[in-house]
């Protein structure tokens, strides 16, 4: 199978797929319907995503030569491979109508104050489809050339909100209970599951030397700053944070420019377009990827299949949010006031924990087919770590 | 008497009044010898070719020898050249034709070819577009002889290989493709030279007609085949692994693969502090961004984004901007178009006038165009940055110039959105473009640690041990160690 | 059409230009954006009877070569602030964009009845950030916002940065719409705001003529309103932007002003690095004799230590303030004074400077509880540090509103007098 991404890179996507809506709208929708603990119901999440993020992890490595599709057609079947990528493929397709709608709703406030819905629509859908299709190589190399940008940018924003913004003292914690906590994160289910698309790129990565270390240093960068923009965001807007749906934009407000320079948001503004860029992109992949194992029967020609599912999706969109989400406000309410998307995506969850159990089964067969079927000599003197050698160079 | 074959050859090339045929008996033989006149070098032809054929014949007949002799005695005893060749007849046409003289002996089935070409050439000068304040200011002319000998004296190694093509049906048209055998890829030379073969075209006037054949993806506006006047960097380059391309007629050498940061490195970098290269090439990609992006953010804050421009600025682009007539794009449109136009102008114009131009172009144009209120002087600014911040990086020069028209278009229509879109979409397209297999904007996507050593921080020369692994070449290693004493 | 879609696969950036000519149309008419925006730099908001009065000082470009500014001052009435704006907009003929203002007055009446439910628009409105100065007119806003376009237009004093130094030097209180809007929803509910006030004293000249604030109202666009520039005469009274004092809101209401003095008493309960003034009265030691010695405090850092002492909440202000001698006034001086080691000063001084320091914070934090305004947040203090029992206080209080008052305040100075 074609490698055509790199273990850093996947890292560097795996940080960027943390960000975007999360520094915009959603500390302001969290914070009201849990104060101040939506820290912990955020650091829920991340910890949820970190744990799948794990098992996926291990998963990738062992499976570096077979595509996700051909592997789920081979350990649950046709039928099965089939509805887990199209809970994938809804999964996204909500994770980008989110996207789309908060998008516009941060920009139409944060710098573009009459601008239509289409012209937002219009730059979002054509850039996405755009890096769709340049191929993941491609979009691979795009995140590493702007990652320090990215970074320095983010990492900067927090450095300046620190500096400048007249921090508050967050405690005390857990004024709502544990449960209410829980509910938060529950409700906000569709902000998390950040790392399922790597499963979609099974068999397109370069593992290398140092990539464990590479992949799980960004991811656990990403996550660390992201937790590090909740806590900041809520001490300077302790009381007001649900006021405050520009998150980003807002938190370096403060810093004293002169008029000279004017305000510094233009640059968190920037950061943020370009996240919604990227992650316009990866919802596409994604999106893509998983419809077109759904679609994908003998006959299809696979070049056109891409293609067609890849207007479909265009479609979709256009037809969601003009007709079915026409205003952020009902795109909130049911996509995070609503019980059925967040059982939906606490089901979508179940899926790397699947695959991982799975993954487990088959390595445990492998090894007792290993030891059933060798045959060698046993020698008392060679120690154990050699008869693993043994075994190695045989298979 | 005009020998048939002669005659053939002159009737051949349409009887052109450049033909000379020249008749001469030695003994009791009679020679021919026809030429193209404008293309020998007639001092070297009478001292070298007629003087000692006549000389010879006068001998001849001065002690009545019925002394018999053939094109072996001509090439040993008598003609005083170095390159003498003895070929068919069927080959004289094409001997011609690359302007050697053509010698024809009665009675033999063979015929000499003299390579006495000279032709007007001008001797190695700095090119125009690198000139440099340190470091070797010779450069490529358009003699392909010359340019590899320029090559070949800054390599007193057997493992520079140059090997020679005729690309052409009408020009035939002498290209070189030099490498270092043990450094450069094999496939890659290969290819290169299955590239060439394939090409079937009646003439190639300039190196820029190979590019088209060379790139991966055909009709793309960006650079995929490196290009270069100098031969000192052509060199350095050879020794990364590339494989330099000589074009006859021409002084710009080709060089694959190619690689965008190579347009940021200049020469000068690489004769002077590191740490000041480092500057500059930031400045560079400074440039590059005034160049490209700065006319379009300013149509888009000027259109959609006022609120993010510091106030004391909006005042000064409002009181600048309020009486003029045009909106603010085609405002900049009009400015660009007058700076393209005086550009275009200034490279064309004797140099007498010269100096009338840019008084029209500068003072009545810009300056009274701005009194007049047609144009503001902030787009003035805008547009006379972004036309000069071009040349920061003169070989992208095209590039830059068509991608300002595109963001200019961003700018207006899709905004500041627009804009970073097209940022992107356009690293996106560079990141899928690969020559030869080779990243285009590696080392920095991907991020190839070790190539980032003369990126765009340049670090010594002594920290460049190995080859840039980004290019397939062999031999890593560069620079060993120092020994101990 | 086979051809087309892999002409524009194989060359894609043909496809971005041919989607960029679609918004071409648009971009070539489309006029930039100031020029249908009024740009407010300052705004001041009346509450009248019938509803709001507003006016505001706004950049109106002028096409020259100079680059100056040029601000009007423009008004608007209406039910609410919105409607307000909107009556500007209509006088004026454009919309009104407020990304560029720097400070926002209040009067006393909008003061009173509730700062939240008027700005209420203005928080909403995304182009005008939150840290935007708010400042408590005791008088109408309206003779302010003339009084400082003259000032404006002659002299290089900006409201912004009498603002931004107040904030900062002065009450050391975030004054803008963020701290409004956060002691409202803040349990201690209270926050200062700057005031600022007209002086009928003389003094700075606004600069002359003020020809360039553009005439009195004959031109188009702007007398619709009652828009009036500048005076245009050396007739004018003149007058003088006070600041210095600050009001203190509780819930989004004003309850009280604080004059002058009792600022420089409040500041000593904030931790500051900026020069303030500290002065001593008739002082008697070795060196000094009914001396006024007036102390620069070039930093005082503050702590509030919490405890409690059976079910009685304690909080010790510790003032840590470092004064420098900048002026000693004595009937009969010494030269000796002014050798370094009398200027550092004896244990009597520091004991009266500590003294007075104590003194005056227990009269400010006293007038507070008096008032039951918990301007130092001691709510949060308590609640973050001793959250149950201060909780299981605040369940034991008749009414939880009145804590101040069951609150034991004790004060501590250590004084570091530096040469």
């Amino acid at each position: 199978m074609k490698k055509t991404l790199s273990a850093r890179q996947l890292g560097l996507i795996a940080f960027i797929s943390i960000l975007a809506l999360k520094l915009t709208i959603v500390p302001a929708l969290m914070f009201e319907k849990s104060g101040i603990d939506a820290i912990f119901s955020v650091f829920l999440i991340n910890l949820v995503d970190f744990l799948e993020f794990i098992l996926i992890y291990h998963v990738l490595k062992k499976n570096q030569n077979i595509g996700f599709y051909d592997y789920l057609c081979k350990h649950f079947g046709k039928f099965l491979a089939k509805v887990i990528l199209f809970l994938i493929f809804i999964f996204y397709f909500l994770k980008l109508i989110a996207l789309t709608s908060g998008g516009y709703n941060y920009s139409k406030q944060a710098i573009f104050k009459n601008a239509p819905l289409y012209l937002f629509l219009f730059i979002l859908l054509s850039i996405s489809n755009s890096l769709y299709l340049f191929r993941l190589k491609s979009y691979g190399r795009t995140v590493e050339f702007t990652y320090p940008f990215i970074v320095f940018m983010f990492l900067g924003f927090l450095l300046i909100a620190v500096l400048s913004a007249p921090l508050q003292d967050l405690r005390p914690f857990f004024q709502h209970s544990f449960g209410n906590i829980l509910e938060s994160a529950f409700s906000f289910g569709l902000v998390g599951g950040n790392f399922l698309f790597m499963l979609l790129f099974m068999g397109k990565i370069k593992f290398g030397k140092n990539s464990t270390r590479s992949v799980y240093g960004h991811v656990i960068l990403g996550i660390f700053s992201l937790i590090s923009f909740y806590f900041i965001d809520y001490s300077i807007f302790k009381y007001t944070a649900f006021a405050h749906s520009l998150s980003i934009s807002e938190i370096v407000q403060f810093l004293p420019l002169p008029t000279l320079l004017g305000s510094f948001d233009w640059f968190a503004v920037s950061l943020m377009l370009i996240l919604f860029c990227f992650q316009g992109g990866l919802y596409m992949f994604c999106t893509n990827y998983a419809l077109c194992g759904v679609a994908k029967f003998k006959k299809t020609d696979k070049k056109w299949l891409s293609h067609i599912v890849l207007i479909f999706i265009n479609i979709l969109i256009l037809i969601f949010v003009y007709l079915i989400f026409p205003s952020f406000f009902s795109m909130r309410t049911v996509l995070f006031n609503q019980i059925y998307i967040p059982i939906f995506c606490q089901v979508v969850y179940l899926i790397p924990i699947i695959v991982y159990l799975c993954q487990l089964i088959i390595d445990f067969k492998n090894r007792k087919k290993i030891r059933s079927g060798i045959k060698f000599k046993f020698d008392s003197n060679i120690k154990l770590k050699q008869r693993k050698v043994v075994y190695e160079k045989d298979f | 008497m005009i020998f048939p074959e002669v005659k053939k050859l002159k009737k051949s090339l349409n009887d052109s009044i450049d033909i000379v045929i020249r008749e001469l008996s030695c003994g009791e033989s009679e020679i021919n010898i026809i030429y193209i006149k404008s293309m020998i070098n007639e001092d070297l032809f009478v001292s070298g070719v007629l003087g000692p054929l006549i000389d010879f014949g006068s001998s001849l007949s001065e002690y009545s020898s019925n002394k018999k002799f053939n094109l072996d005695n001509l090439i040993n005893e008598v003609l005083k050249t170095i390159s003498i060749e003895k070929i068919e007849k069927k080959d004289a046409l094409k001997n011609l034709c690359e302007n050697k003289v053509i010698l024809f002996l009665k009675g033999e089935k063979k015929a000499l070819s003299i390579d006495i070409v000279k032709f007007p050439t001008r001797t190695p000068s700095e090119p125009p577009t690198s000139a440099v304040l340190k470091g070797p200011r010779e450069g490529f002319i358009e003699d392909i002889k010359t340019n590899i000998s320029l090559l070949r004296k800054r390599f007193s190694n057997e493992k520079l290989v140059i090997k020679q093509f005729k690309i052409g049906i009408y020009s035939q048209t002498k290209i070189a493709l030099a490498y270092i055998d043990g450094i450069a890829d094999k496939k890659l030379v290969k290819q290169i030279q299955n590239k060439l073969n394939q090409i079937d075209i009646d003439g190639i006037i300039d190196s820029y007609y190979l590019t088209s054949f060379l790139q991966a993806e055909k009709g793309s506006m960006f650079k995929q085949v490196g290009s270069c006047e100098k031969p000192d960097i052509i060199s350095a380059k050879i020794l990364e692994g590339r494989i330099a391309i000589l074009v006859d007629n021409t002084p710009i050498v080709l060089t694959v693969p190619f690689i965008f940061i190579e347009d940021l490195q200049n020469s000068n970098d690489y004769y002077s502090l590191n740490q000041y290269a480092s500057y500059i090439r930031f400045i560079r990609i400074l440039g590059l961004l005034f160049a490209v992006i700065i006319p379009g953010v300013y149509l888009a804050i000027r259109l959609y984004h006022y609120s993010i421009v510091p106030l004391s600025f909006l005042i000064t682009i409002a009181n600048a901007t309020t009486a003029i007539p045009l909106t603010p794009f085609l405002e900049i449109v009009f400015i660009l178009m007058l700076f393209e136009v005086l550009y275009e102008v200034s490279l064309r114009l004797p140099r007498y006038l010269g100096l009338a131009t840019s008084i029209v172009g500068a003072l009545i144009l810009g300056d009274t165009g701005v009194k007049a209120g047609l144009i503001s002087p902030p787009g003035v600014m805008v547009i006379a940055l972004s036309i000069i911040a071009v040349y920061t990086i003169p070989d992208q020069a095209d590039q830059i110039n068509l991608l300002r028209a595109v963001f200019i278009v961003l700018g207006a229509g899709l905004g500041l959105f627009g804009i970073i879109a097209g940022v992107i979409f356009i690293v996106a397209y560079l990141n899928n473009l690969e020559n030869f297999n080779v990243a285009y904007l590696s080392p920095y996507s991907p991020r190839i640690r070790q190539d980032l050593k003369d990126g765009v921080l340049k670090q010594n020369v002594l920290n460049m041990k190995t080859r840039p692994k980004s290019l397939h070449n062999k031999n890593k290693v560069r620079l060993n160690d120092e020994k101990d004493s | 059409m086979k051809k087309i879609f892999n002409f524009l696969k194989n060359h894609p950036i043909y496809c971005l230009l041919f989607l960029c000519l679609l918004f071409l149309p648009s971009a070539v008419v489309a006029q930039p954006e100031n020029s249908n925006k009024i740009i407010v730099r300052a705004l001041g908001i009346d509450k009248t009877t019938t509803g709001y009065e507003i006016s505001a000082i706004i950049f109106t470009p002028k096409s020259s070569q100079t680059f100056g500014e040029n601000y009007k001052v423009v008004e608007g009435k209406g039910d609410t602030l919105y409607s307000a704006l909107v009556s500007m907009s209509t006088q004026v003929g454009k919309e009104v964009a407020l990304a560029h203002t720097d400070v926002i007055f209040v009067d006393n009446k909008t003061s009173e009845d509730g700062l939240i439910e008027t700005i209420d628009y203005l928080n909403r409105e995304y182009s005008l950030g939150s840290d935007t100065y708010v400042m408590y007119c005791p008088s109408s806003t309206k003779e302010i916002v003339k009084m400082a376009n003259e000032l404006a237009i002659g002299s290089e004093i900006r409201l912004g940065s009498i603002s931004a130094y107040d904030e900062k030097n002065v009450i050391l209180n975030k004054s803008n719409i963020e701290s409004i809007y956060s002691s409202a929803y803040s349990p201690s509910k209270c926050t200062l705001l700057n005031v600022i006030e007209a002086s009928e004293e003389e003094g700075l000249d606004p600069g002359g003529s003020g020809a360039s604030s553009g005439g009195s109202g004959t031109e188009g666009s702007e007398t619709g309103g009652s828009s009036t520039g500048g005076s245009g005469s050396s007739g004018t009274s003149k007058k003088l932007l006070n600041g210095g004092k600050a009001a203190v809101f509780k819930g989004g209401k004003k309850v009280m002003v604080l004059s002058e003095e009792d600022v420089l008493k409040y500041r000593f309960t904030k931790n500051s690095e900026f020069a303030q003034t500290f002065t001593l009265e008739n002082f008697s030691d070795a060196n000094f004799t009914e001396a006024k010695i007036t102390f620069t405090v070039t930093k005082s850092n503050v702590k509030y230590a919490l405890s409690f002492d059976k079910n009685t909440p304690i909080c010790k202000i510790k003032i840590n303030p470092t004064l420098m001698i900048s002026e000693v006034n004595q009937s009969e001086l010494d030269s000796d004074i002014y050798i370094s080691p009398y200027m550092l000063g004896t244990k009597e001084l520091k004991t009266a400077v500590e003294a007075k320091v104590c003194n005056d914070t227990k009269q400010i934090v006293e007038k507070f509880v008096d008032a039951n305004l918990d301007v130092n947040q001691i709510y949060e203090k308590f609640n973050a540090k001793l959250t149950k029992k201060f909780q299981s206080y605040l369940s034991d209080l008749i009414d939880e509103n009145e804590y101040l008052k069951g609150i034991r305040f004790e004060y501590e100075c250590d004084a570091k007098i530096i040469s």
